[in-house]
């Protein structure tokens, strides 16, 4: 049986990498925080769909309205993560051409 | 000894003479199609995964139509929904007990009641996998989670303003053939179904089509098919008309290649799927398949991956054609409103599709005409046909041209948008049509 004791080490990548503290860079801070506020954004949205529309009115056709809009916050909410991603993307990209 | 009468040994022919006209042309008429189909499919022009199983399943059905036994004609007309008329529902019962009822040893998909369907399973072959696997859904779904494992969403998080706004564009026909259905007459749960012709995507059609409108669940996934297979014929054509050569050619420049990490995809695909079910629980199976096959292929499970891109998606396309084929017997498919509905496919598809290339137009007038307007056509979401149709249509005036990774975004985002139009369609028209 081939047991390579270097297996059990941390690979070298993992060795290298920053300290506990200094581990998010500025361009990583802003890509959690548009995540923490995607997520919120798409949680409100859920929320006014499935929680308030039905509790605000029995009209249907507003309870409909109020329900699509609470969808598409919900989307925006997905949205503000996937514009967090783009930032990100966008500023490696400068950071190579740099 | 009693003469033998020959049509009796060949009762595919007695039960074609003893048909209705209509449905004698009907049944003949289909036998052609269903040999064209294959034909179609072997020459390439239409979908041959899909085109050959549903192209012989529709010749078999038509042609092996015999008189049933009796007590398999009793289960079949006592377990589907009584006829409205009660003469012709009487009629119907004393036909199936004196065993002169037409039927096929393939499926019965009207029935409904237990006892009877336990029954037919016994007798029909493919009944347990229409009961089991069709009518709820998870052949649908089945294929759904092979595209997500086919998907990567990173070319939606590199491009993620133009490949919602082209998907949005392409999602034209999805918007706009429900009013116009609802026109013509039908009701809204009807135009919704048939309005997600335009999305572009067949299992979002039937899982649409099973939910709302149960009744004309076949005709509307057949056209959708049909008409998803004469996509790769037509859209070439509509993209000649609408862009002209010199537009057609346009170098888009070059981006820096940055990778989006497996972890971002995850954790985007995690985020996804949460929200939307939390939105759509109607469409959840959809979203939770769509997303376990990105989550599977971001996961790196690559044995996972194997099983559900390859037996488990080529599995369930084979099944879903050859069950689509055996749906269009005659007397199940003919329906006054099919015609209609031929219409109103075709001209959700074109609708969806001229989007499409409207928005980009608009990218390309909004970039500074740097995006090649034939982009846009990608957003209709046939995952990955339409995006190669475009680079084809590219590269065949300029060869160098290179529009395949935001082609690829669009029809990817395609995909998310039709699946949150199904949501919002099974979740809002209900409240609607109350």
């Amino acid at each position: 049986m081939n047991a390579d004791p270097a297996r059990f080490l941390p690979a070298p990548a993992a060795l290298s990498r920053p300290a506990r503290g200094d581990a998010f860079s500025p361009v990583l801070k802003a890509a959690a925080r548009h995540w923490l506020a995607g997520i919120a954004v798409c949680a409100l949205g859920a929320a006014i769909a499935r929680l308030l529309a039905p509790a605000l009115t029995d009209e249907t056709r507003l309870r409909a309205l109020i329900t699509l809009f609470g969808e598409l916050v919900a989307l925006a909410g997905l949205f503000i993560i996937v514009l967090g991603i783009r930032r990100r993307l966008d500023q490696a990209a400068q950071d190579r051409s740099d | 000894m009693e003469s033998l009468n020959l049509l009796d040994l060949f009762q595919g022919i007695t039960t074609l003479l003893h048909s209705e006209p209509t449905i004698l042309i009907g049944r003949l008429g289909l036998i052609v199609l269903g040999a064209a189909l294959v034909y179609l499919g072997k020459k390439g022009v239409l979908e041959p995964l899909l085109m050959i199983p549903m192209g012989l399943g529709m010749v078999a059905v038509n042609a092996g139509v015999l008189f049933l036994d009796p007590t398999t004609a009793t289960h079949i007309v006592e377990g589907s929904a009584l006829h409205p008329d009660p003469e012709v529902a009487a009629q119907l019962a004393a036909q199936a007990a004196a065993g002169h009822t037409p039927g096929t040893l393939f499926m019965s998909p009207l029935v409904e009641k237990t006892d009877s369907l336990i029954y037919l399973m016994q007798v029909d072959f493919l009944q347990p996998v229409f009961t089991f696997a069709f009518s709820n859904g998870l052949i649908a779904c089945f294929v759904f989670m092979g595209i997500g494992v086919l998907l990567d969403v990173g070319f939606v998080l590199a491009r993620p303003f133009l490949s919602m706004f082209l998907a949005l564009s392409a999602e034209l026909g999805t918007i706009l053939t429900f009013p116009i259905a609802v026109a013509l007459g039908f009701d809204f749960r009807e135009s919704a179904s048939i309005a997600m012709v335009g999305g572009a995507d067949g299992p979002m059609v039937l899982f649409t089509s099973l939910t709302l409108a149960k009744h004309l669940f076949v005709p509307i996934t057949v056209v959708a098919y049909l008409y998803l297979g004469l996509t790769y014929g037509g859209y070439p054509y509509l993209i000649r008309l609408l862009v002209p050569a010199k537009l057609r050619g346009l170098k888009m420049p070059a981006k820096k290649q940055v990778k989006v990490t497996s972890e971002e995809k995850l954790a985007f695909a995690v985020v996804g799927c949460a929200v939307l079910c939390l939105l759509f629980p109607s469409a959840a199976p959809l979203f939770l398949s769509l997303f376990i096959g990105v989550a599977v292929r971001e996961s790196g499970l690559k044995v996972f991956m194997t099983v559900i891109e390859g037996p488990m998606l080529y599995g369930a396309t084979l099944f879903l054609g050859l069950i689509l084929g055996v749906l269009c017997e005659a007397s199940t498919i003919l329906d006054p409103k099919v015609l209609l509905l031929l219409v109103l496919g075709i001209l959700a598809l074109l609708l969806s599709a001229v989007g499409g290339i409207i928005g980009g137009y608009v990218a390309y007038i909004v970039s500074g005409r740097k995006i090649n307007p034939v982009i846009g056509i990608a957003g209709v979401s046939s995952v990955p046909s339409t995006a190669k149709i475009a680079q084809k249509e590219v590269s065949k005036v300029t060869p160098d041209a290179v529009i395949l990774p935001e082609a690829l975004g669009a029809s990817i985002c395609g995909v998310v948008s039709s699946a949150i139009l199904t949501g919002i369609y099974i979740t809002v028209i209900p409240l609607i049509a109350k």
